[in-house]
């Protein structure tokens, strides 16, 4: 199987609820599950394959995963390593205007990219969430998430307590 | 009977269905990320968060609260500390305290304990029996007798991965007790800094699973009698662990100059030791009166370094070894990153200084040389022979060390150092690959004028830090030019 050729032949993928997108080799190998799908293709290759089946993807997150990929499909993609170790914060202005989206669609982006081993966009996904949570008061953040508040006053001034014995590591 | 009791079940069901459906499109849906995500991707986002973040989260509900206190990836950067007193106010463990920490469900792994105000009482033996401890620190503690200090070590022993133990004492040690018989069965990294005699002796005499030792040990006082029966008790009790653990990688030897001397005048056991290192750090030693036994003990000292040879890349010297250790590392070894933190020969080594036989060296790529200015010399030769050289941290470079650099150094990537006194700027042709220079005391020169003037002057260098940068600034008036302070 020959996947480094000039060419960046048409695939096809199906969504959970059967909607068909076309896209490109190229973008789809992003996706670590999908190459290793690809890499264990025998005779026949990549022409010859029919369309790949995502039963975890539903069509609406599908369209955004395929825009995503095809807007980096050129960029070197860091492994899962990598971004482990990443400490720069600095998110392409695309990527930043791509991740605009209501918190629905963002939990099945990021539950989509974790499905199909995209370190890179679920890495973004999951940091925008960070990035949302971070420096808010237990209050705001129950407002942001609409979150039940189920503790007893009692019980918020314990743990309170219990948190001034704690440090970072 | 049967068909009603049905029927009524069916008819509640229905009433609930109804009520929910109706109250529905009053209640706003919950995002709430613990319920609707994988907890993989919840402690992937967690990881993001700082963990005082974490804290403040599990103030949200209880979910959030069980979630990251059960979590062993949120938890294991949390860590409990008890200092008391707290610098400033007193702040003591009650048994309240105790209570509220062991028993919300928390499952925490990392404890400090930090100048406990008294003796181990009902509140911390409370603590430190509840959970797994992954973590243990012991700071400033003086224990009433050994009994007390092996029940403490008991409360750990199963579980503990990484044991500090600094400044422990034990008040009593004129009764004797039976031998322990303490296996740790997980502790890999062991810390045992400035304690009684029975904390390096006793305890850890059967463990062999460690992996990193640091060990660093006082004088003792001088009134004490038998110090010479308690200097080969430690010094025992050091090879003893030395020998016993032959997977340790990491180890930091910043020992007394006796134990020193006594544990490297031994041939023997240098001759038994089986551990392969990748990180040596030894220091703090002061050189004796003595030359013959300076000699032999730094003469074994580098045979010590030859065995370690083949597996070695970190080397990091306190201290002056003489000659013969510096050679060594430099002409054979396959470092990559050294250290040598005070180039400053006493007595007899102040002339062999001249004397220094360096080749040449293509595998440090991490070089940290502090010497004093009278010494500056050799740390230029250091500098001359090391031909893959990235990063260079110094004292003082002077136009002859810059010099040096540019004939001899050309993959130069940063500079660290306290004094710039070059009055020449470092050429673009010949260090091509300076990215960074950290400076971190004025500088005497005006070579910073060029350099922050003319940015684009230097294809690769992005950064110049600078201690002194207000005053650049000041002397230079750049005010719009980009350079960072540190």
């Amino acid at each position: 199987m020959d996947i480094d050729r000039p060419s960046d032949p048409q695939v096809s993928v199906v969504s959970s609820d059967g909607t068909m997108f076309h896209t490109t080799l190229k973008s789809i190998l992003l996706s670590g599950t999908i190459k290793d799908m690809i890499e264990h293709i025998g005779e026949g290759g990549v022409e010859n394959m029919g369309a790949i089946p995502l039963q975890n993807v539903d069509s609406k997150t599908l369209e955004i995963v395929i825009k995503w990929i095809e807007h980096h499909k050129d960029n070197i993609q860091p492994t899962s390593e990598e971004i482990k170790d990443k400490t720069a914060d600095f998110i392409d202005p695309w990527d930043e205007n791509f991740l605009e989206m209501d918190l629905d669609k963002l939990y099945n982006l990021i539950t989509a990219a974790n499905y199909l081993n995209i370190p890179q966009l679920l890495w973004l996904s999951t940091r925008k969430i960070a990035m949302l949570i971070k420096n808010r008061t237990p209050q705001e953040i129950r407002s942001l998430f609409n979150i039940e508040d189920d503790w007893t006053p009692q019980e918020i001034e314990a743990v309170q307590k219990e948190n001034q014995w704690c440090e970072e590591k | 009977m049967e068909t009603l009791e049905l029927k009524e079940c069916i008819e509640t069901d229905f009433i609930d269905k109804v009520v929910e459906v109706v109250s529905k499109p009053f209640k706003k849906k919950s995002m709430d990320i613990v319920n609707l995500l994988p907890p993989k991707i919840v402690n992937h986002i967690f990881s993001y968060c700082k963990p005082t973040d974490l804290l403040t989260m599990s103030l949200i509900n209880r979910k959030w609260y069980r979630f990251i206190g059960k979590s062993p990836s949120c938890m294991d950067r949390i860590k409990i500390v008890i200092s008391e007193p707290r610098i400033g106010c007193f702040q003591l463990l009650t048994n309240l305290d105790a209570i509220i920490l062991t028993q919300h469900g928390r499952n925490y792994k990392h404890i400090q304990l930090t100048s406990l105000e008294r003796q181990f009482l009902f509140q911390h033996k409370l603590l430190l029996a509840t959970f797994q401890w992954e973590t243990v620190s012991l700071n400033n503690h003086t224990f009433r007798n050994k009994i007390d200090f092996v029940n403490f070590l008991g409360m750990i022993e199963p579980f503990v991965e990484t044991l500090t133990l600094r400044g422990v004492k034990i008040a009593k040690t004129n009764y004797q007790i039976s031998p322990t018989n303490f296996q740790f069965p997980l502790l890999e990294k062991l810390n045992l800094i400035n304690c009684s005699t029975y904390v390096y002796s006793e305890p850890f005499k059967y463990v062999t699973t460690l992996k990193c030792l640091n060990i660093q040990t006082d004088a003792f006082p001088t009134h004490q009698a038998h110090v010479g029966d308690e200097l080969t008790e430690r010094v025992k009790a050091l090879q003893t662990i030395l020998l016993n653990n032959v997977y340790i990688y990491y180890l930091e030897l910043f020992i007394h100059q006796k134990d020193f001397d006594a544990m490297f005048m031994d041939q023997r056991f240098l001759n038994r030791i089986r551990f392969n290192l990748q990180w040596l750090s030894v220091g703090k030693f002061k050189q004796k009166d003595n030359e013959d036994i300076n000699v032999v003990q730094i003469n074994n000292f580098v045979d010590f370094l030859k065995s370690q040879m083949h597996s070695l890349s970190i080397l990091y010297l306190d201290n002056w070894l003489g000659n013969a250790t510096l050679e060594y590392a430099i002409n054979d070894m396959q470092l990559t990153n050294f250290t040598i933190a005070n180039i400053e020969p006493l007595g007899m080594h102040d002339e062999s200084i001249a004397n220094l036989n360096l080749f040449s060296n293509d595998t440090i790529e991490n070089l940290t040389l502090w010497s004093s200015s009278r010494h500056q010399a050799v740390a230029e030769e250091i500098v001359k022979v090391c031909r893959v050289l990235r990063v260079l941290e110094t004292r003082t470079i002077n136009q002859s060390m810059l010099e040096a650099l540019i004939e001899n150094n050309e993959d130069i990537q940063i500079i660290i150092c306290d004094f710039f006194s070059a009055y020449l700027p470092p050429h673009r042709e010949v260090m091509r690959n300076l990215r960074m220079m950290k400076i971190n005391i004025a500088c005497d020169s005006d070579v910073f004028r060029d350099i922050i003037g003319i940015k684009n002057f230097y294809t690769n260098f992005e950064m110049i830090f600078l201690r002194a940068a207000k005053d650049l600034r000041r002397r230079c008036a750049l005010n719009g030019v980009n350079f960072f302070r540190y």
